[in-house]
């Protein structure tokens, strides 16, 4: 976080007196169509998932989500989320709709959030969270339409993991994945599409000299997935696999709450 | 004058066995709030009622509409008062004024309960304020009506401040400061004048705006059926002004039959008030009935959701009873107060005390009726669990209020709430105040502070738009700053007007400033 310091202001000073009459609004720039900027997206095929969660789960270890310890439905954190809905009629059945954060290329949430700690990370297509910044006023938990984000009503707390001094920095990371913050009480979070994966990722493409590929990054809920009715990967590469189902499946694949104009990258391919 | 002098000193210079009896029972509630706050602030908001898949907004935040709305009537009386001159309502400005002053920081304090880290929500909302926000929107125009409001109720007290340091013994040193050099001439009063007209008149559209930006947090969210609305920011505005109107007659009501002011605050005044808040509630009736029947008949399956479940379904037990009892019973009261010969002939405050007093709890109500319903209502197949508030939120919330009267019964102590009247000029003695050196200046240099002021002022305001709107959207700090100190600089316009006297030149015409022009109506000996 930089902080305004005196040669920006100075800067903002000269421009300011350069150019009284034209203030342009400059809008963020469109995420160009161009190979550098990835627009990170996900697509999960409805005919495999049998609902068996264990996305959530693995999210959750993943991502140092707190262990709910009590029995209230309403304390828990789920950044992927398996929604349920019962079929009634003659032929009665049970769909399950896993439900990550739809990393909207409009988000609603960051619109609002007073102090942009909710933010758009434009490089990769992603919605991001800082949680030093977030003061919990829970505006973007209003303004998301899918609810895709929780609240820490409580210090998070993770019985299952090892509590020693020091754990965190252990070679097993006391449970703790140590690329991931653990968020305080007070703060909202959701899923981040696995960022510190997507940045080891980008390190070692890095440090091997050459561009991320496809598959190089597969968050936690996309490796886990048992019927791997997952895939993860950068919509701008006409090569990736997600961009190859995606024109595959063009004419049934469907999002959530489309006409709202979010723009999500969360991709359904519907049961048949 | 002895009388009216001992009518209105009452509250300042004696403290009765009544009085102690109620700051303690204040105090202990405000160290109950404070216990309550720290368990909130050290377990976190666990402890209320609201969840994930729940109402993730609750009675706090209808709490916090609440307060704002009341803060409304400082300014409303004030400006109806000066700039519509309508002396009859005169001893109403200062009470009301107090209202707002209390309301606001009261509201702030339920802000600073409702959110998760209250340690920084105010310096980050003001330091990376985003201007897309309607917080920041709200933050903005709180500060500026808080600040505004406050330097209003200084420079209109400032007379009064004065007189009380030559008659009462209690606080003299406080008067004396406080008064900050009023001399009472001739010139200094028309100064002040002016000066309080044009910010009566100034602060009127931040008033609207206040609730409005409030409206507009819930307007904008389209996601939640309900909230979407473009009305919202003038339907704020209105009820702002039912409950607004609704306090000051009770607590007016309350002080004058304390205090004995019956004679200031006459039972007519009280009626014209009453008529008043009559057709505010009628509008509000008005624009409540449009939405329900809107939502009743819309078409997008979460809106009409959210409206059935108020009317028939889940909150219909609180919905109806309040629409009776709490809308059309106060406004029948209302109207009756209005038309009827027999009826309206009786000055009686009664039923107007008991429409306000309904009105009063009907607004939480509504409001708790637009927070809360939406979330039962969720676009996608969840499973929303209910949301009961538990004992504890709805102690931090109410025992907010012991706060607002904590710091209402101090301003009582401390500064008159009715005007002393004005005889011929100068009533005081001279030098009996502390002037500080700074306030006596030539003009040319009272003149240089002046556009200093509003040229340091605008271009910071300007500053920090440019930087906001032409930055990243994330932001990386000062841009709200800017505007926001810009804007509190511009306020300190009225003081330096008023406190800084330019000597006057040998030949010439005193300085005070032209551009306050066309001269406003002043008080007239009474």
């Amino acid at each position: 976080m930089k902080v305004l310091t005196r040669r920006r202001f100075l800067q903002t000073a000269a421009i300011a007196a350069a150019a009284p009459a034209a203030v342009v609004v400059a809008a963020p720039a469109e995420a160009a169509e161009t190979r550098t900027k990835r627009r990170y997206a996900m697509l999960i095929d409805l005919r495999k998932c049998v609902g068996c969660e264990s996305c959530t789960i693995a999210c959750k270890a993943e991502n140092n989500v707190g262990v709910d310890s009590s029995w209230r439905r309403s304390r828990r954190i789920f950044w992927n989320q398996v929604l349920y809905e019962e079929v009634e009629g003659p032929k009665p059945d049970f769909r399950f709709l896993p439900r990550p954060c739809n990393h909207c290329e409009n988000p609603p949430c960051v619109r609002v959030c007073p102090v942009g700690a909710t933010y758009k990370d434009e490089e990769r297509g992603l919605v991001l969270q800082d949680y030093s910044r977030c003061i919990g006023c829970r505006y973007c938990m209003q303004a998301c339409p899918y609810l895709a984000r929780s609240f820490n009503w409580e210090h998070p707390t993770f019985p299952h993991a090892d509590r020693a001094e020091g754990a965190a920095f252990s070679a097993t990371a006391g449970g703790f994945n140590p690329l991931v913050p653990v968020r305080p009480k007070g703060v909202v979070e959701k899923c981040v599409f696995c960022i510190h994966r997507i940045r080891v990722a980008e390190a070692k493409a890095k440090k091997e000299g050459r561009e991320l590929r496809d598959g190089d990054v597969q968050p936690a809920c996309v490796a886990t997935c048992l019927a791997q009715a997952r895939v993860f990967g950068d919509l701008n590469d006409p090569e990736s696999r997600i961009s190859k189902l995606l024109t595959e499946y063009d004419d049934r694949v469907f999002r959530l709450l489309e006409d709202f104009g979010t723009e999500p990258k969360v991709f359904y391919i519907p049961e048949a | 004058m002895a009388t009216m002098d001992g009518a209105l000193l009452r509250p300042i210079a004696r403290s009765g066995w009544g009085f102690y009896l109620l700051f303690g029972l204040l105090l202990a509630a405000f160290a109950a709030l404070a216990v309550l706050y720290a368990r909130l602030y050290v377990e976190g908001h666990q402890v209320t009622g609201l969840g994930n898949e729940s109402a993730t907004w609750g009675i706090t935040v209808a709490n916090i509409v609440h307060l704002i709305a009341i803060s409304h009537v400082g300014i409303a009386i004030s400006a109806v008062v000066r700039l519509l001159d309508i002396r009859q309502m005169k001893y109403f400005a200062r009470i009301a004024e107090m209202i707002t002053i209390v309301a606001l920081p009261t509201a702030v304090l339920n802000i600073a309960m409702d959110v998760g880290r209250p340690e920084r929500f105010i310096v980050n909302a003001f330091w990376f304020g985003r201007w897309q926000s309607p917080m920041v929107w709200s933050m903005t125009v709180i500060t500026v009506y808080f600040t505004a409001s406050a330097i209003y109720l200084y420079l209109a007290l400032r007379r009064d401040l004065a007189l009380c340091a030559e008659k009462v013994s209690q606080r003299r040193w406080l008067y004396k400061l406080l008064a900050l050099g009023y001399t009472d001439t001739e010139q200094e009063r028309r100064t002040h004048e002016r000066v309080l007209w044009w910010l009566a008149l100034i602060i009127l559209p931040i008033m609207v705006s206040v609730h409005s930006v409030y409206g507009m947090i819930f307007g904008v969210t389209a996601a939640k059926a309900g909230w979407y609305n473009p009305l919202q920011a003038p339907y704020f505005v209105l009820g702002a002004i039912v409950s607004g109107f609704a306090a000051l007659i009770l607590i007016a009501a309350l002080l004058a039959k304390v205090f004995g002011w019956r004679d200031y605050m006459a039972p007519l005044a009280f009626r014209r008030l009453g008529i008043f808040l009559g057709f505010v509630t009628f509008l509000y009736i008005y624009f409540y009935t449009s939405e329900i029947i809107v939502g009743m008949y819309g078409f997008p399956k979460a809106e009409n959701d959210v409206a059935h479940s108020i009317v028939l379904g889940r909150f219909s037990w609180l919905f109806w009873p309040n629409v009776f009892v709490g809308y059309l019973l106060p406004f029948a009261l209302l109207l009756v107060v209005f038309v009827s010969r027999t009826w309206g002939r009786i000055l009686s405050l009664t039923p107007v005390i008991i429409a306000a007093a309904l009105l009063l709890v009907a607004t939480w109500i509504g409001r708790f009726l637009i927070v809360v319903p939406t979330y039962f209502e969720p676009r996608l197949p969840y499973q929303i669990q209910p949301y009961s508030p538990t004992a504890f939120e709805w102690s931090v919330t109410l025992l907010s209020y012991a706060f607002a009267a904590t710091f209402f019964v101090v301003l009582l102590k401390l500064i008159p709430a009715l005007e002393f009247p004005q005889g011929p000029a100068p009533e005081l003695r001279k030098g009996l105040t502390l002037r500080l050196p700074f306030q006596e200046v030539s003009p040319g240099v009272k003149n240089a502070i002046v556009a200093l002021t509003v040229l340091l002022g605008t271009s910071l305001i300007a500053q920090g738009l440019y930087a906001a709107v032409t930055g990243p959207d994330r932001p990386e700090g000062g841009a709200s700053a800017m505007w926001v100190i810009g804007l509190l600089i511009l306020l300190t316009l009225p003081l330096s007007l008023c406190l800084i006297r330019a000597k006057p030149a040998a030949a010439s015409i005193e300085g005070a400033p032209e551009e306050l022009s066309p001269p406003a109506p002043y008080e007239r000996n009474p």
